[in-house]
This record gives structure tokens, sequence and C-alpha cells, in this order.
């Protein structure tokens, strides 16, 4: 076993990739010689060298689309941004060529690229730096998502999707890269739409993902202090969703509130109840609650982000209002 | 404002082009013209009639370009190219049946149906790609691939229109390429028209600009008449020679005209009868035709048997097209993931 | 070979096209890419090329002339002289449409739940559990949001006052027109005629005993025989009973024959067939016409004349088993007698308790035509007559 930080479990899964396959390869802005802007990616350069490891000038668009020409042709690039939000940049690409081109050329190139990167809200980054994008390319077929929440799920869902001859966004959060966690230090995998049950309970359910896992863990530990069990559910995969686990959970305990950072407004919490009533109508106990980032770009002030991204008390007072206690 | 200085075409003779290739390599080439002349024609016509539906985009008057293209460099490269594409599919082997059969929708198609007229595919092409620009990094992915593996002899060949020339990407995938020496020709097919915006109008500096971008990012610009096969054949296989020799990408323009509209919606009204009627005279294949009767390679009905024979070869493709079956619905999800 | 050319489709949405100029003549020889004619559309007027050279040998279209797409314009021959006669230029197939996989209706949209519970909030799994419990759930009070009952709340919840509450229903049945009269006759007599009651218990030994000696000598006789016979006997010696009341006219009716009617249960009501001058007929003769007239009343045979008069009637429930019957009179009648079941119970005899026979009988009179000494007094004689019916032999 080993306790590292997510961080060092995401380059600890490229540079296991890069060691037993010679057609992956990295690229994006600051990966090599700067070691990445948020230190991903750092010592990567010294080990595999600049053919592997690829700084990029800043071009979004087109870098994207190498790595796509790339993935078509026989090799399996991870392409870093810097963070999701200039993915949008390159939104073309991802969404005209990478998620369609499997289908689109009747099942003759497939896309094994990943695009990895920090998501969402960091500290006070602001307006255009926060964007959460999980539901913006959720709505279109072709992609996986995924979200890894600890240094567990870090490594086993980036080799996973590495792996994967689709294209895979493989959502990080700057916020979430230095927290430690015991990991194995052999190698493991987890697979594509597999949720985690993170503790079990039987009195409500709580699904999310990314960094608000660790939010509803704290509101857990609150739960458990009124004698609410709370069973705790990490989707991993966001895109394609895990429901067995999610509607086997809410058959159990007849509540659910579902976190997510991102906006409320046709966000991943939309999908998720949606289908949740479709499979457990009858056992539900209460209509599904959502705890989301409020209706407005995210703003500067601390006080003002604070206000609008969810927090452990409104996820708590969430479950209450689902339980109709006090 | 100084009167743009209009550069020199490539120079090559003709009577090079014909004495390395012969007489009948050349009657291939022009045989492969006539196809897809024939192809686009009757093509349109079908959709004419309703049985192909969407956007279609012809390359008439531009058979000269891709032609002189692929016998120069060959078929073992990575090829890309944008929505016009059925002549490039037709010219890596991609039968007229299979074409055809995927611009009526059918299950027989090139891309089972699901692509359609601007997504045409073959081992060897990437793509027909519908967003203007968007194939460019594409390409320079793929050069960037024969590089990766070390496949010393393959290329990846960009194909993109004056009216890409715009957009983001394209300067992109050419910082990128000239970066990191990646080996790709990229190729402006100048028919002068975005839709219906003269490049003029669209392109600052139109004249010259391909010549000072190829300078400005450190490569090579060859600058090639578009309507003439000869011309076409000697400026690619120089400048295919120099990529493979020097690993840099090359930007090339050929300059030419398209006799249709930009997609056959397009009525073509911003341009008069009687300009249309002058770019007609420059027909390549009319070109061509007359040169190699000129030199006694050809007769007037040897030609007439060859476009014969490619007319039918078309209208056996649409009766392939006609009665082939259409995608069963049930199979709609499938393939949406690789397995 | 003749072939046709067709109106082109120019534009996506194009369904028609107007011909604004033929640029060329029957006769003329057209190459491939010559003008052929001028095609309106509403975006534009454009030039449409021919695709095969030919010779044009007839135009189907005129100028001015709206033609739909894929419909025939002119007809061309390779050779100058070719004939066309014979030739149909017809429009071009239509491209078959994808066979659309039917789609699947939407499927009826879920059942509105239904609304005897309409007011009642409840989440989706507290109803479920309500209904397989058989809970009540209006009876519960809900601890949620707005008093919604919630699945917790159904363990203090009573059970339903019936299994399953079931929804009460309320459905309108017409009445046949038996039942018609038998309601408007019985509403009137009820609400007009002022009944009295008078009760006797009878010993129901002797007919009892009677009627199994009888039937030992193979003769069929029903309890009820009996009852007919001792009532028409009482009758004639009572015939302040065997009286009627017309209510219009406020006279007492004194009938002079004892007219009996009895009633007899049939399919759908009740009728009452009627045993005439029963004093006169013996017993034998009354159970014999009782037989017949109760069958064929249960056939729906009975003539009007035959249960409609009477001057008295019985009605005995006594083959039900209960003790008593008090009945509504038969207007114009003025009495009835109501029947029930002889059934075993203890008397006094000598002075100790010994197991008897009683059968109640209750009379139903008008007190405008009959006193309650008048009923009393008939009621005594036809206790003596169906305790000693012997009697029978000498009336």
């Amino acid at each position: 076993m080993q306790v590292i930080d997510m961080r060092e479990a995401i380059r600890q899964a490229i540079d296991e990739e890069m060691q037993r396959d010679k057609t992956v390869f990295i690229m994006g802005e600051e990966v090599a010689e700067y070691n990445g802007a948020y230190k991903v990616t750092k010592g990567l350069l010294d080990k595999w060298g600049p053919m592997r490891v690829i700084d990029t000038p800043i071009s979004e668009n087109g870098f994207a689309g190498i790595g796509i020409g790339a993935a078509m042709t026989g090799l399996r690039p991870i392409v870093e941004f810097m963070s999701f939000n200039f993915s949008l940049v390159a939104a073309d690409q991802i969404i005209s060529n990478a998620c369609k081109m499997y289908y689109m050329s009747g099942g003759r190139f497939s896309v094994p690229i990943v695009f990895r990167g920090p998501n969402g809200a960091a500290a006070q980054v602001s307006c255009q730096h926060s964007h959460c994008v999980e539901a913006i390319y959720g709505n279109l077929p072709g992609l996986i998502i995924m979200a890894p929440s600890n240094a567990y799920n870090a490594k086993g869902l980036l080799k996973t999707a590495i792996r994967n001859n689709n294209p895979v966004l493989y959502l990080e959060c700057e916020l979430i890269y230095s927290d430690n966690m015991e990991i194995p230090t052999e190698e493991y995998l987890i697979p594509v739409g597999q949720a985690n049950i993170v503790q079990k309970g039987k009195d409500i359910t709580i699904v999310s993902h990314g960094r608000m896992v660790k939010l509803c863990k704290e509101a857990c530990e609150k739960l458990q202090e009124r004698g609410i069990e709370a069973e705790l559910i990490d989707l991993q995969t966001v895109k394609p969703l895990d429901m067995e686990t999610i509607t086997e959970s809410v058959r159990k305990t007849h509540f659910c509130v579902i976190v997510e950072e991102g906006h409320i407004f046709s966000g991943i919490a939309a999908e998720v109840a949606f289908q949740i009533q479709q499979h457990c109508l009858n056992d539900l106990d209460a209509e599904i609650a959502r705890v989301c980032q409020h209706e407005t770009p995210m703003p500067y002030s601390k006080v003002l982000e604070k206000e609008t991204l969810p927090t452990v008390e409104r996820i708590l007072n969430a479950c209450y209002e689902t339980l109709a206690l006090n | 404002m100084t009167q743009e200085k209009i550069p020199e075409f490539f120079k090559v003779s003709h009577q090079t082009v014909i004495d390395s290739l012969g007489k009948e390599t050349l009657l291939a080439c022009l045989d492969r013209m006539l196809l897809i002349r024939n192809f686009e024609t009757r093509a349109e016509a079908a959709y004419q009639q309703g049985k192909i539906g969407g956007f279609f985009h012809s390359y008439v008057g531009q058979e000269a370009i891709q032609t002189a293209c692929l016998q120069a460099v060959g078929h073992k490269h990575w090829f890309v190219t944008t929505y016009r594409c059925h002549a490039l599919a037709l010219l890596l082997g991609v039968t007229p049946n299979e074409i055809m059969a995927e611009l009526f929708g059918k299950a027989t198609g090139n891309a089972k149906g699901r692509g359609g007229s601007m997504h045409l595919y073959h081992e060897r092409l990437l793509g027909g790609f519908g967003i203007v620009g968007g194939q460019i990094p594409i390409a320079t992915g793929a050069a960037f691939s024969s590089k990766y593996l070390g496949k010393k002899d393959e290329i990846a060949l960009c194909f993109l229109g004056d009216g890409a020339m715009p957009q983001g990407a394209f300067h992109e995938s050419l910082n990128m390429a000239a970066l990191w020496n990646i080996p790709c020709m990229y190729t402006v097919e100048n028919n002068q028209w975005s839709m219906g915006t003269h490049i003029s109008r669209g392109v600052a500096n139109h004249h010259q600009i391909t010549h000072y971008l190829a300078k400005a990012y450190g490569m090579s610009h060859y600058r090639l008449d578009g309507m003439d096969f000869f011309n076409c054949y000697g400026g690619f296989l120089v400048a295919y020679q120099e990529i493979i020799s020097t690993g840099r990408p090359v930007l090339i323009e050929a300059v030419g005209e398209r006799f249709r509209g930009h997609s056959i919606s397009d009525p073509g009204l911003y341009r008069s009868k009687d300009a249309l009627k002058e770019t007609m005279s420059r027909d390549p294949i009319i070109l061509m035709k007359n040169e190699l009767i000129q030199r006694s390679l050809l007769t007037e009905e040897e030609y007439k048997a060859m476009d014969k024979a490619n007319r039918e070869r078309v209208v056996e493709a649409l009766e392939f097209a006609e009665n082939s079956p259409w995608p069963d619905p049930s199979t709609l999800e499938e393939d949406v993931f690789a397995p | 070979m003749p072939f046709t050319v067709y109106m082109p489709k120019l534009s996506p949405t194009m369904t028609e096209g107007v011909i604004a100029k033929w640029h060329k003549t029957i006769g003329d020889f057209v190459e491939s890419g010559d003008v052929l004619l001028e095609i309106s559309t509403d975006k534009a007027t454009v030039e449409h090329a021919a695709l095969d050279e030919g010779y044009l040998r007839a135009i189907i279209g005129q100028e001015g002339q709206k033609i739909d797409v894929n419909a025939p314009l002119a007809v061309f021959t390779e050779k100058p002289d070719e004939s066309i006669e014979g030739y149909k230029a017809m429009p071009l197939g239509e491209t078959p449409k994808a066979e659309v996989a039917p789609v699947a209706a939407p499927k009826a949209s879920v059942p509105v739940v239904a609304k005897s519970q309409s007011k009642v909030l409840a989440s989706p799994l507290a109803k479920k559990l309500a209904k397989e419990k058989g809970l009540d759930l209006a009876s519960c009070t809900g601890s949620g949001p707005n008093g919604r009952i919630m699945s917790r709340d159904l363990a203090k919840a009573p059970a339903a006052q019936v299994a399953a509450p079931s929804e009460q229903m309320i459905v309108e049945e017409a009445l046949s027109p038996m039942r018609q009269i038998i309601a408007q006759r019985l509403q009137e007599s009820k609400s007009t005629i002022p009944h009295f009651y008078v009760r006797q218990e009878v010993d129901a030994a002797p007919i009892v005993a009677l009627r199994e000696e009888l039937k030992r000598l193979e003769f069929s006789y029903t309890i009820n025989d009996f009852i007919i016979k001792a009532c028409a006997i009482a009758l004639k010696k009572h015939p302040e009973i065997n009286s009627g009341f017309d209510g219009k006219s406020l006279k007492a009716l004194r009938f002079s024959r004892v007219d009996i009617c009895v009633a007899v249960t049939v399919q759908g009501g009740l009728i009452t067939p009627i045993v005439f001058d029963a004093a006169k007929k013996s017993l034998s003769t009354i159970s014999q016409e009782m037989k017949q007239l109760a069958s064929r009343a249960r056939e729906g045979k009975l003539q009007p004349q035959e249960y409609q008069g009477g001057s008295f009637t019985i009605s005995n429930l006594g083959m039900y088993g209960v003790n008593d019957m008090t009945a509504i009179i038969n207007p114009p009648q003025g009495a009835i007698l109501g029947v029930g079941a002889a059934q075993d119970v203890p008397v006094v005899k000598d002075g100790q308790v010994v197991p008897g026979k009683r059968m109640s009988l209750t009379i139903s009179c008008d007190h405008r035509v009959i006193d309650g000494a008048e009923a009393a007094q008939f009621m005594r004689t036809l206790k003596q007559l169906i305790e000693n019916p012997i009697l029978f032999l000498s009336e």
C-alpha cells in the first residue's frame, strides 16, 4: 500500500499506461517543461522525452483536433486541458469529431482519446474559470464522462479511460488534488459505469460525484449524530450512469438527495432524479431533492462563491426536508 | 492601396510530365477525372429527383487538383478533406456503388447510411468533414501519428477550401505543424468562392496570403493552376518529395474554379452568366483531353468511349443504390461506442 | 428508347416549379449541358441544363404552367426519327418513404388514481403500502410537508372498517314493471292506511301432526294450506274482517265471498294468486289449487283475473324460519295475515315447562273499517280453528 495524493495517483496512472503501451502519449499546455500547471505531469518529460510528453501552444481547438487525428490513426493520446473551461474552445473538435467519428464512419474509425484536466470551481477564479462541463457534454451521445473523487478511484478510472477505445472526458478537480489516501501499489482498474457505495445506510440515499462527495461525507457524519444512517453513493462515472446501484439503494431507503457542483438547470441531478423516479416511483416516500450550484455565473467574491455552491449545511437541510424532520 | 501582385504559378513543363507519366497513366488519370465528373453530375440529378437529401457539394470543375495529387503521392498516406469529398473517395478506390448508396442513405452505403454526402471514408480516408476548418487539426494529428510511429514514407494530406483560411484551426495547425516538424501537406483548393462570398471579401490580401502565411510559419509554398492537370501533378510531386526529405510541412494553393454553386441549393446568382461561361471554358477535362489529342495520345472517339463507359458505371451505381435496402431501424443505436 | 426529363428538385424544400421559358423547341438536338428551360421557384428563376443529349420530341409542360417536382416535362429520343407513339411519360416513382418503424403509440397515460382518497396527501410509497395492507389513509395523520402521509405514519393507522376500503358505488337501477306496481301500491298503502296489528301465537303441533299423518297416507299438504282453510272459515264467521275500505269514497266495502290472496315469491318480485270462494272449498281443493297457482305464478303464466282482486291476503314467511311477519295491507282489502315459522319453544303445560310448537300469526288491519276488538275476536276464532283442525270437517 502507499499513501499518496490524488495528483500523484493521476500521474502514476499516466506513467504506468505510458510504460505499458508505446502509443500512449500526453500533450497539453505546460505539461512538459513546466511539469504541469498543477504538477500532475511532474517528471514525465524527463522520463519519456519530448516525443511523448508534448507542450502545446495555446491552441485548444488545434491540439484537441491533432489528438483526435492521432487517435484515429493508431495512437492513444491523453490531451490535457489546463482546465475544462478551455475545452469549450475545442468544443467543435470534441462534439463534431471525437464523439461522432465511430458512428459517423459506420464503425470504421474509433477515437481512443482521453481529455483530462481540472473541472469546476477553484478558489475564487470567477465567472470564466469555474465551469462544470459534465452536463454540457453529457447531453451528447458518444462520450464517456468520468469524475474521480479520491486517489483510489482517480488511478483506477484513468487507467480504464486510457485503455478504452472511445473518447473519455476525465474531470479532475483542483481543490482535491492534494487529498491523501492509502491506495494499493498493485495494479487495479475501476470499470466504466460503476458507482461506489462510500458508506452503507438505511435511512436516506445521497448521490454525488467529484469534489462534492467529500462534502457529502461530512454531511453523513452530521446525520449520523442525529441517528440518521445515510447511504452515500459516488457515481465515479457520470455517463453512463450506474442506475442499478442507485435504484437498489433508493428501494431500500425510500429517500434521495442528489448533490452536484454544476448548475441546477438541466444538470446531472436532473437526469439521475428522472431515472430514479422512472424506476422507483412507488418506493419514494418523498420528492427527490437536489443540491446544486445556483443559477448565476460564478462570482468572484469569497462570500458570494460560497453562497452559490453546495455546502454541508445545504446538503443537511435538503436531507432534513426530504425526511420531513426539523 | 498598391495593387496586389498575383504570384506566379509553379513552373512545370507539360512535356516533362507527359514523358514521365506515359500514355497509359495519363489516360488512366483522364478516366478518373471523367468518373468524378459523371458521378457528380448524375448524383446531382438524382438529388433533384429527391433520392438524395441534405447537403450536396459538387467537385465539378476541380477534378484536376485531387486527381493529379493522388497520382503524385500515391495512396499510402492519410487523407483528410472537406464536405466536398466524393472525388477523393473515388480516387482512393471507394466504388461508385458504395458512395451512391451512402448518398441515398442505404444500408450498403460507405458509412452504412450514417454519414451521407459530407462523410465518406476509406481505410486511408479519415473523412469528409462538415465543419469548415475542423478537419485541419485532424490531418495534422494523422501526420503526427506517421512521424510518431516512424513511418518515413507516410505523410498526411489535408485539403481545405479558400473559405477555411480565416478559421483559427487553420493557423493553429500550421503553427504546430511548423513547430513540431509534422509531415503534413496542406492544400488550399482555392475555387475563389466561400458560398456566395468572393475570396476578395473574406481573406485579406487574398492573392498573396498563402505565400506569406507559409513564409510566416517557415514552410514552403507552392501555387498551382488548379485547372491544369499537368501543372498540378508537377507541383504536387515536388512538394511531396520535399516533405519526405525534410520532414517539414508544406502549404499549397491550387487556384481553380468550381462550376456549380457552393452546394446544390446554391443557385450561384453571384456570378454572371458570362463570367461563368468564361470560367467553364477552362474545363480541366477538356483542357487535358485537347492536350492529349494534340500529342496523339488520344482520339475524340476514344474520349467519347471513355466518357460513356464512366457514365455507365455511374448509371449502374444509381441502380445499385436504388435497389439497396434501407438500414434496419432497429440498428439505430448500434456503434455509438467502439467495443 | 425514348426518355423523359422531369421537373427537378432545385432545393430541399421545393415541391413544384413554374416553367418560365423553354430554350429548345421540338425537333432540336440538345447536347448534354445545354440549357433546356428556365424554371421559377419561390426563391429564384434558374436555368436547367439537359443531363443527357437527345432529340426533343415532346414538350409536356407549357410556359407558365406549374409542375410538381418529378413530374414529366419533356420527352427525348436518341435518334431523330424514333417513334414515341405509345410511350407514356409517367411521373418519377416517389422515393419510398423510409419505413419508419411504427412509433409505438404513447402509453396510455397512467390512469388517474381513484379519487376516493383524492384529498389525502400521501407519498407514493405510503399509498402503495396502505393499499397492500388494507390501511385507511384517510384516518392517518401525516408527518410530512402539508400533512402529507409518509410510510412511517402508517404504523399508527387503524385498519380500514371494511377489509379493503372499497369505493361506495351507487348504481341506479330501473324497476321492472312488476316491481313498479308493487312499489307504488305498497307505498300508497303504508302511507295512507291507518294500520294496527294484533299478534297471536298458536299451537302449531296439531296441524303439523295432521300434515305428517296425511303425508303418511300419501297426501301432500303444506302448512299454508291449513292456514288458508282456517282463515276461510274464520272470515265467514267474521265478515267484518272480510271487508275493505275505499279510500276515496270513504266507504267500507263488504265482500260477499271469501277470496283469499296468497303471496307467492316469484322471479323479480311477488304476486298474489287468489283462491276464490275459499270458504266453500275443501282443504284438498285449496291445496291442489294452491299448488297449481304457485307453479303457474312462478312461470309467469297467471292471468290478471287470477291475481287481481281478493278480499283478504295471507303472507307466509314461515318457510324462511322467521319468528313472525307483519305485512302491509293490500288495498282495497281491509286486512292481511302475516305468518311466521312453526318453531320449537318451551311452553307451560299443567304447571310444567314442556317442549311445544308455536307459530306466530300477525294480522294487520285497516282501522277505518276494522276495530281492535273485531280483530282480536277474529284471531281467537282463527286460533281455535288452527289448533283444532278437526273442525275443518264441519265447515
